[in-house]
């Protein structure tokens, strides 16, 4: 019985954890490169329901056998991040980028190197490509990345050219322009499984130590840089509110049944204590 | 559980902050020069033990982590070129290009601003409309007939001729007036002029992070050049400032059904005995 009060107690609890994790979604849905959170839950241990009585039949005793499984309830085991592809948002500015497919940009922050999917990029007064919140943006061999200008290209393989417009006067006295890519850097960009990533805030994530970081190849096709988009966060509204009703709904179903459970220990309290 | 109701709060709050930037820009789709503003969000960190974690620099497999809500990261503004509008008014002038006015504030200390409307004091210096003498400093002369400004930023007017002048002249000279070069507009630009400052009235300040301007006259590598007789409009597109602000309210909207429903389940929580 009192067994029953934990068990809906749990449901109500668990109601709450994944509440937190659909307003934190919500919260984020406008957020560029947010990767939804998901709760896993798991049901605890159960304990074997045993019938115990006087034994039927001709020979007197006593049974004691197994009869099956009663559970205790559940709990948000761990929350998972779901890695899957953002809508793309179109901006046409020079610095933003975005991937398209699996990678993760690389930044050195003032407490180690992170990484993210938000390429809103800028610059700081060094130079150095940074991230919104001051993160430096790091190339193919770790190394920062040092821009002059925002006249940029960024290719499909992540390499940054500057261009170098140079104009030349023709022959008949009318000039033309001429604008020359120069190579700056390729940013890195890694891929790394979603059990190696651990949020890290500021949109960007840590690796756990001894992660898999692969670099992405290109070559293979699925994955490429797009410059002038951002990646909106990968939640989908439509699920995210109606989850958040149905767990809403599922906690009330659970205060319910504490609340009855309550009743009738009140009853076995007050009612069979009475003689 | 406060936990959600907080984040769901965070991001009420920064839906809020992307509507006053929106209602900003609408509000200035009529200004001169007026560059929109773009606001960033990132999401914030929650569980402490993460932190710790993350501080000590031992992160474990399958350890919780999750945000706890949104925050701005950064409001930058766009830069990006407006279109030109004809006024056909000389002293408007527009900058097809990366460069920026320098105008002298009443401090002595310099800013620079898009807005290309500028009018004569008293003495015939060029100001902005809000007062600012043009940097360097433009004097016109009292009395004159016509204004030419170049593209490259030379600025001449064109005087009467004087009797001695006419007297030279032959039968069939034309007698249009003698043209008299009086300044030269220059303009300043930036390696990033993300890192501006704006100051109000469409005027912009550098900071460490703009890097020092760079001047020249109009025309020079990326400055670009000066049109007078037109106005540079401002780069705010209605249809994109309209759909971010739809956006931004329905976002607005799930967060304070979120905070609802989760305030309900509170509600009941504290009800389990009835």
């Amino acid at each position: 019985m009192i067994r029953s009060l934990y068990t809906a107690a749990s449901g109500m609890v668990l109601g709450l954890r994944q509440q937190d994790v659909v307003a934190d979604n919500i919260a984020n849905s406008s957020t560029v490169g947010y990767k939804a959170e998901q709760s896993a839950q798991t049901a605890f241990g159960g304990v074997l329901a045993r019938r115990i009585g006087p034994a039927d039949g001709p020979v007197p005793g006593r049974v004691d056998e197994v009869i099956g499984q009663v559970g205790t309830g559940a709990f948000v085991e761990n929350v998972r991040t779901y890695l899957g592809q953002g809508a793309e948002r179109e901006t046409g500015a020079p610095l933003d980028v975005m991937v398209r497919g699996d990678g993760f940009f690389v930044a050195q922050t003032d407490e180690g190197v992170r990484y993210t999917r938000d390429g809103h990029l800028d610059r700081d007064d060094q130079q150095r490509l940074i991230t919104a919140d001051g993160g430096r943006i790091l190339d193919v061999d770790g190394n920062e990345i040092i821009i002059d200008t925002d006249r940029v290209r960024v290719k499909s393989d992540g390499t940054i050219h500057r261009l170098v417009e140079t104009e030349t006067v023709q022959p008949d006295g009318s000039t033309s322009v001429d604008v020359v890519e120069e190579f700056v850097a390729q940013l890195q960009v890694v891929t790394i499984g979603a059990d190696d990533l651990v949020r890290a805030g500021d949109s960007k994530f840590v690796a756990v130590p001894g992660a898999a970081l692969t670099p992405v190849d290109y070559a293979a096709g699925g994955t490429f840089i797009l410059q002038g988009s951002l990646e909106e966060a990968n939640v989908n509204i439509g699920q995210t509110a109606t989850r958040l009703y149905s767990v809403a709904r599922t906690y009330q179903s659970n205060q319910r049944v504490f609340a009855e459970i309550n009743k009738t220990l009140e009853s076995t309290v007050t009612e069979l204590g009475r003689v | 559980m406060a936990l959600s109701l907080d984040a769901a709060v965070s991001g009420m709050v920064q839906q809020q902050k992307n509507i006053e930037a929106i209602a900003n820009n609408l509000a200035n789709v009529n200004t001169t020069g007026y560059k929109r503003v773009k606001i960033h969000f990132q999401d914030i960190l929650d569980s402490a033990s993460v932190f710790a974690a993350l501080t000590t620099g031992v992160v474990e497999q399958g350890e919780v982590s999750e945000s706890a809500g949104v925050s701005t990261a950064a409001m930058t503004r766009d830069f990006a070129q407006g279109t030109l509008q004809p006024t056909g008014r000389q002293m408007d002038f527009a900058i097809n290009g990366d460069g920026f006015f320098r105008v002298l504030l009443d401090d002595g200390s310099m800013a620079y601003t898009r807005s290309g409307i500028f009018l004569l004091d008293g003495d015939g210096k060029v100001t902005t409309a809000s007062g600012e003498l043009l940097e360097p400093p433009l004097q016109l002369p009292p009395r004159f007939r016509g204004l030419r400004i170049e593209l490259d930023g030379e600025v001449s007017v064109i005087r009467d001729y004087t009797d001695a002048e006419l007297a030279d002249l032959g039968p069939f000279d034309p007698r249009d007036g003698v043209r008299v070069p009086v300044g030269q507009i220059e303009l300043a630009r930036f390696a990033n002029p993300a890192g501006l400052e704006a100051i109000g009235n469409s005027r912009y300040r550098e900071t460490p992070q703009s890097q020092p301007p760079i001047t020249g006259t109009p025309g020079q590598e990326g400055l670009g050049a000066v049109f007078s007789g037109w106005l540079e409009a401002s780069n705010v597109d209605i249809a994109t400032e309209m759909t971010g602000l739809v956006m931004a309210k329905r976002g607005y909207q799930l967060n304070v059904v979120a905070f609802r429903t989760i305030e309900d389940m509170l509600t009941q929580a504290n009800d389990v005995t009835v």
